[in-house]
């Protein structure tokens, strides 16, 4: 590379580094609250979602990077767990992790490919019991079809993460853990295990 | 009406007999066996009747026609919302849903268009289930209807309460109102065919899944999404808990086991 005759790339070097030194202390400053962390994530959504130069496959990757960064799967996947979480090895626990995000990304992607323009509307912000908050939002979609939902947030490393999401008054926690309790209790884990295997290579429907 | 009669002493039975099992939040299940059948049954019905039904009805109407029928058969259940509003002594919201059905009738063209939700009277959505559920009376054992798909017993006897409020059996003689029942029937499952796809994709146990996310919706149905808080209907309260961490307790349940 050639080095342009001008002094914009010794410019450009003290820009990066003003950048870089942001973004390191960016997060110890910040300490954002729970709705900006839903407003924020919310928004680079939608921004990936109405990217209509990206193709589906990218948006899909795009969006699940988004999701990575905002939820907490560690707490999730107890939580979805609950007392049957023991009773998985660790090697189990492992593999439960790896496949429950992998199945909460798929379906979560699936539905990329449904955006109608979209909007999304923080309504309020409630403090839960342990330490936990949540941030009631609203999916515009226009009169009767608006989809409520609460994102419920955990602080961990002083930053807040998703540990549930809740659709129109439905838990996922919940609603994960009674049907994981149902599988545990008629096959166990191997049987639990299984299934989300067969999800995993199971193709998105519509592909 | 006289099978339903004839069976409802053998359920409320069931309901005050059948104690509510801890193995899903609660949600008692003993019908479980029959209940797995009606809903094999029911998904049956649902792939190989209804959805390929309103695939083609899909395609053969214009989205703008599919939302005014919806539309349409929103508004004419104003009767149930309203009266359930008064039931539940919602007195302010039985105005909001009269004014909505007047504002829908008149310029929403006898309910076609949903103008009143822009004017700031939201769809309402209020059953005599609901009703029941804010008067304190608890679900019961879950039961899958055929056809109708997730309910329990009071849902169920809400259902009959739903049907004297309706106006279609009314104003028209049963075989228009079975056709028109039919046509919204598939109409809806054309509107919900993305969000059905998305359930079955994510569940693991289907019959399962509904089980808890019917039990789910109409708990926050009946406190309003919210709006009602009334401590008795949480059951969720160690949802976030770790309850692996409770050594005792668990000590304690393995040992029962």
């Amino acid at each position: 590379m050639t080095k342009p005759a001008s002094n914009r790339p010794r410019q450009r070097h003290w820009l990066t580094a003003v950048a870089v030194s942001l973004a390191l202390v960016a997060p110890c400053v910040a300490s954002r609250s729970p709705s900006d962390v839903v407003d924020a994530m919310s928004g680079q959504v939608l921004k990936v979602l109405r990217d209509q130069s990206l193709d589906v496959d990218k948006r899909r990757a795009e969006v699940e990077q988004i999701i990575y960064s905002n939820v907490d799967f560690d707490t999730l996947s107890r939580l979805v767990m609950a007392r049957n979480w023991r009773r998985l090895s660790d090697e189990q626990k492992v593999e439960f992790k790896r496949l429950f995000k992998s199945h909460l990304s798929d379906t979560y992607g699936d539905n990329v490919d449904n955006y109608r323009n979209e909007k999304v509307q923080i309504l309020s912000q409630r403090d839960e019991k342990r330490g936990d908050v949540t941030v009631k939002t609203k999916i515009v979609r226009g009169g009767t079809d608006d989809v409520l939902v609460d994102y419920r947030l955990r602080k961990k490393n002083d930053e807040w993460l998703i540990i549930d999401v809740v659709i129109e008054g439905v838990s996922l926690v919940a609603n994960f853990r009674s049907q994981f309790q149902d599988i545990m209790s008629n096959g166990g884990a191997d049987r639990l295990l299984k299934l989300l295997r067969e999800k995993d290579i199971e193709p998105p429907p519509g592909a | 009406m006289l099978p339903l009669r004839s069976l409802l002493p053998a359920l409320l039975t069931l309901a005050l007999a059948a104690p509510a099992s801890a193995q899903d939040n609660g949600i008692s299940d003993p019908l479980q066996p029959l209940n797995r059948q009606i809903h094999a049954l029911n998904d049956g019905l649902d792939t190989y009747l209804l959805r390929p039904i309103s695939q083609g009805w899909e395609f053969i109407t214009p989205q703008f026609l599919r939302d005014a029928l919806r539309n349409f058969d929103d508004n004419i259940t104003f009767p149930v919302n309203a009266a359930n509003d008064i039931l539940q002594w919602k007195w302010r919201a039985a105005g909001e849903e009269t004014a909505r059905f007047g504002i829908n009738t008149t310029i929403g063209i006898l309910g076609f268009r949903d103008v009143a939700s822009d004017w700031g009277f939201p769809k309402q959505d209020e059953d005599t289930g609901q009703t029941l559920g804010r008067w304190g009376i608890p679900p019961g054992p879950y039961l899958v209807l055929p056809i109708l798909g997730p309910s329990n017993i009071r849902d169920g006897i809400g259902l009959i309460g739903d049907s004297f409020l309706s106006i279609y059996w009314i104003v028209a003689p049963w075989y228009v109102s079975l056709s028109y029942r039919s046509v919204d029937v598939v109409n809806r499952r054309a509107i919900a065919d993305e969000d059905v796809a998305a359930a079955k994709a994510a569940a693991l146990d289907y019959y399962v899944f509904l089980r808890n996310a019917y039990s789910q919706r109409r708990q926050a149905l009946i406190r309003d999404m919210g709006a009602v808080e009334t401590e008795d209907l949480y059951a969720f309260d160690d949802l976030y808990d770790f309850p692996e961490d409770e050594e005792e307790d668990e000590e304690d349940d393995q040992a029962s086991e």
